[in-house]
């Protein structure tokens, strides 16, 4: 089977957690740039098929527990979701699964970089 | 059209019943604080209740939430609309959102009047129940085929309920009664119901229980809205359903036919199966009866939404067939509500055929409203 590559943008055109989008082969694609890499997931949430990827990019609503057993309660700095905007099921950045159920993802595609070119890989 | 909504005019004092509301500015101060008051006490949200979570839900329709924080709706659209929309406006929006998620015909709903039925001045509930009727007759029933509704009846008036129901209860686009199961008083299997029910069964309409996320105690002392919305939902119907088949209502109104809504499906086996064990053993408490509480239950109507997710393979499958689903279930949206289920949730259910699943997503609902 031969691969195609499909252009996203240059490098310099992507702005952090903030997506670009394309389609490929009749399906609309996001491509993230976080921490220097890039990643591309369908927008299409296998929850109830809402536009995944125009939700927003949020750190993660994250709790420790203190050696006290008290909560706490925070936003990660490091760690991203995307949240589907119909209602507001929320997918790993750095995974494309599902942060409540596993079981559910968004799919991804490779994505390459050749200079300061960004490109799917399909 | 001021003079026709003034019966309502104490109830502007609120943003959500500006639209029902003939002159805000004459209210009655005292009464006025009163009802603020009791919304205060009626909407003990979390402190920090944040219904689309802080972003995460993100829809242009969203600006429908009229009773979500301005601050939280302004930061979503910053073109919020301030002015209030004309009736061509507001139909033309709807038929297109509804256009977008496959839907030709809707009956709606008033959300903005889910939480009447606890305000302590039953006068109020009576009087927005009569506007709102009429704003719909003078506005959109009968205009735009598109769009049907339930009157609201003020329960907790139930003479003053059934003179609303012989009022409207024929009028075009009027396919229902809808009553809100949280509410002081008697649960809605107790005598004093009866007038509601004469009304409804001389109208042939059936008597539609719309849920609501409640924050009256127990319900209150949830740190957040995730347990709040999960719980509510189900138990406001959960009580009234227990009441009026223990007490005997589909007995006494053989004719009437029942709609549950807003309560997902997975408490319906539960509770069928829950009551039929306390029957058996306690018969003597239910002599009204005939016949097993589930045996009655199978004739009540339910709607989907939220539909829960399945623990395990055939879950749901199993639950849609304890009550009938092929012909007891209506399909509902609660589009734009953050919870709101897209006609997919059905369609792309794999056990049911392609006839129930027709069935569920519009031929039920017409033939129990009589929608031709």
């Amino acid at each position: 089977m031969t691969l195609m590559k499909y252009p996203v943008a240059k490098k310099s055109e992507f702005s952090e957690l903030k997506p670009v989008f394309l389609q490929v082969g009749g399906m609309k694609v996001a491509v993230y740039k976080f921490k220097e890499r890039f990643y591309a997931y369908s927008s299409w949430c296998p929850h109830q098929g809402g536009p995944a990827c125009e939700g927003i990019v949020v750190g993660n609503a994250e709790a420790e527990l203190g050696i006290d057993r008290v909560v706490r309660e925070y936003t990660s700095t490091d760690n991203f979701s995307i949240a589907c905007p119909w209602h507001g099921v929320e997918f790993d950045l750095q995974t494309g699964v599902c942060r409540a159920d596993p079981r559910m993802r968004i799919a991804s595609y490779r994505v390459e970089t050749e200079g300061d070119d960004v490109f799917i890989v399909k | 059209m001021k003079k026709e909504y003034r019966s309502a005019k104490f109830a502007g004092f609120e943003e959500q019943f500006r639209k029902y509301a003939a002159e805000p500015e004459d209210l009655d101060p005292v009464r006025m604080k009163m009802m603020k008051l009791s919304l205060d006490v009626f909407s003990r949200y979390p402190k920090d209740f944040k219904p689309l979570m802080n972003g995460r839900i993100r829809r242009p329709e969203i600006q429908a939430y009229e009773h979500y924080p301005i601050k939280e709706r302004k930061e979503q659209r910053p073109d919020f609309p301030v002015r209030e929309q004309r009736p061509d406006e507001v139909i033309e929006i709807f038929a297109r959102r509804m256009h977008d998620i496959g839907i030709k015909r809707s009956v709606i709903f008033p959300n903005t009047l889910l939480v009447l039925g606890n305000y302590p001045d039953f006068e109020l509930e009576v009087a927005v129940s009569n506007a709102y009727i009429d704003y719909m007759l003078d506005n959109f029933l009968g205009k735009y085929p598109e769009l049907l509704t339930a009157l609201y009846a003020p329960a907790n008036s139930p003479d003053r309920a059934a003179e609303l129901i012989e009022r409207v209860g024929k009028e075009k686009g009027v396919i229902g009664v809808m009553v809100t199961p949280s509410r002081p008083g008697p649960f809605a299997g107790d005598e004093s119901w009866n007038p509601i029910y004469e009304a409804a069964e001389r109208k042939g309409l059936p008597i539609c229980f719309h849920s609501e996320a409640n924050v009256l105690p127990p319900f209150d002392r949830f740190k957040n809205f995730l347990p709040i919305h999960a719980l509510s939902f189900p138990f406001h119907l959960i009580m009234q359903l227990t009441s009026i088949v223990t007490e005997g209502v589909p007995e006494r109104f053989p004719n009437l036919d029942f709609v549950f809504i807003e309560g997902g499906v997975t408490w319906i086996p539960w509770i069928m199966s829950r009551l039929d064990s306390e029957y058996v053993m306690r018969k003597s408490e239910a002599p009204l009866l005939r016949k097993l509480p589930s045996e009655y239950i199978r004739k009540f109507f339910f709607t989907q939404q939220p539909l829960e997710r399945a623990i395990n393979a055939g879950h749901l499958e199993a639950v849609f067939r304890s009550f009938n689903a092929e012909s007891q279930l209506l399909y509902a949206s609660d589009y734009p509500h953050w919870d709101f289920d897209a006609p997919n949730v059905i369609f792309d259910l794999p056990f049911l055929s392609k006839e129930s699943k027709k069935a569920i997503l519009g031929e039920n609902a017409r033939r129990l409203f009589k929608i031709k």
